[in-house]
């Protein structure tokens, strides 16, 4: 065994994951290598610290808080990330007064995905509306002119996660396609024994 | 397709956890908000737990939390019946603490070309001698935290939170081989991380 295979099955024993029929072949590599002895002490120690990592300690109100806040018409008591899409929203409110109804293109980012069922994006349209009329005491025009840059965007942000997930699929088949390619022949057939997840789609293949 | 086989091959056992998740988000999505607040109570240390290995504030944790759970209330409807929430919300959870530290921070994380010219640590200087393991524990998070993903979510879902390779893999949408192989490649670059700030684990 040499330390490149002992890296990787450390990296397994480390996550329970160690073949059993390893065990033994390991162990005596670990034993007479140095580097690779420190390894392991490595992972130990990541293991050891990455308990006192784990973090969870909230304020007892947030979980209420951040509940209210997500479904509530639009105001949370702490919305940092929030305000920034409120302030465009006004931006661009006040650009379609400025010029007579050219509007803004892009602006109020929500995140909502525009082929969400109508319920609870009925909801949220009502909330944003009451918004605007109850706070910012706009007139039903000017309601529906900022609706519809709200939707308009929301259609331009779920275009992006799409293309998003799509680059982020076929990255992943390049990435499968080069490792395959990569391989010397006769371990292609001994890796689709061991894990089908690499073996890319015929047309894929060089 | 790789998730397919995955999902195949992984035996199906019975979880009251996931069937009360699947209760509370078939009410959540007719708009009941108390079940909506049932989840936040139930997941939020999880969200806290994700975010806070991406920040070095709490209060920038729950920064993070709020956005999460409020884009989770907004795509309710997208979430697909019977997947598992807890992989759905930690992959929101995941994007949101992304797309903050994008947007916070100005270049906070390490690009991975970066990572490649990074100094070897010099062979004499003391492995953590005196260092107490609070601090060690400190200069990991923050390692981990300038990590680029996709290694710095592997890495915080197997490390932190404990979760196995198939939760990954369900999490992520790569195949277990994927995760094996960005898990081992992130514990390098962390390593490389700590080294090249004379640290030797």
């Amino acid at each position: 065994m040499n330390c490149d295979n002992a890296l990787h099955l450390l990296g397994l024993e480390h996550d329970g994951r160690l073949p059993a029929s390893d065990r033994r072949r390991l162990d005596d590599h670990v034993a007479s290598c140095t580097a690779c002895a420190a390894e392991k002490r490595w992972l130990a120690r990541l293991g050891d610290v990455a308990g006192s990592l784990v973090d969870r300690e909230t304020p007892p109100d947030l979980a209420a808080r951040i509940a209210a806040g997500a479904t509530g018409p639009g105001t949370r008591e702490r919305t940092p990330l929030r305000a920034v899409p409120l302030l465009r929203t006004a931006a661009a409110f006040l650009l379609v007064l400025a010029l007579g109804g050219v509007v803004g293109y892009g602006l109020g980012d929500d995140g909502r995905p525009v082929e969400a069922a109508p319920s609870v994006v009925q909801r949220d349209e009502a909330a944003f509306r009451t918004l605007l009329k109850d706070r910012l005491d706009l007139a039903s025009p000017d309601i529906e002119r900022l609706v519809e840059i709200r939707r308009r965007h929301d259609a331009l942000l779920a275009d992006v996660e799409r293309r998003r997930a799509e680059a982020r699929s076929e990255l992943e088949r390049a990435e499968i396609r080069e490792l395959w390619n990569a391989l010397p022949e006769a371990a292609r057939g001994r890796l689709a024994a061991i894990d089908p997840h690499f073996v890319p789609a015929p047309t894929e293949r060089r | 397709m790789f998730r397919k086989l995955m999902t195949a091959s992984t035996p199906t056992t019975p979880n009251p956890s996931a069937d009360e998740d699947r209760v509370l988000v078939a009410k959540a999505r007719r708009g009941d908000e108390d079940a909506f607040r049932a989840l936040v109570e139930k997941h939020l240390a999880r969200v806290v737990g994700v975010a806070r290995a991406y920040t070095r504030r709490r209060s920038d944790a729950e920064d993070i939390a709020q956005e999460t759970w409020w884009k989770v209330w907004r795509k309710l409807d997208t979430f697909r019946e019977g997947a598992s929430f807890t992989a759905w919300l930690y992959r929101v959870t995941i994007n949101c603490a992304s797309d903050w530290v994008e947007l916070r921070s100005n270049r906070r994380h390490t690009d991975i070309e970066e990572f490649e010219r990074l100094p070897v640590a010099d062979d004499t200087v003391s492995p953590l001698t005196g260092m107490a393991k609070a601090e060690f524990a400190k200069a990991v998070r923050d390692a981990i935290a300038e990590l680029p993903e996709p290694f710095r979510s592997s890495i915080v879902l197997r490390e932190i939170e404990g979760l196995s390779y198939e939760e990954i893999s369900e999490i992520t949408d790569v195949p277990i081989g994927t995760v094996e192989s960005r898990i081992f490649r992130a514990r390098s670059r962390l390593k490389a991380v700590l080294e090249a700030r004379g640290l030797r684990p």
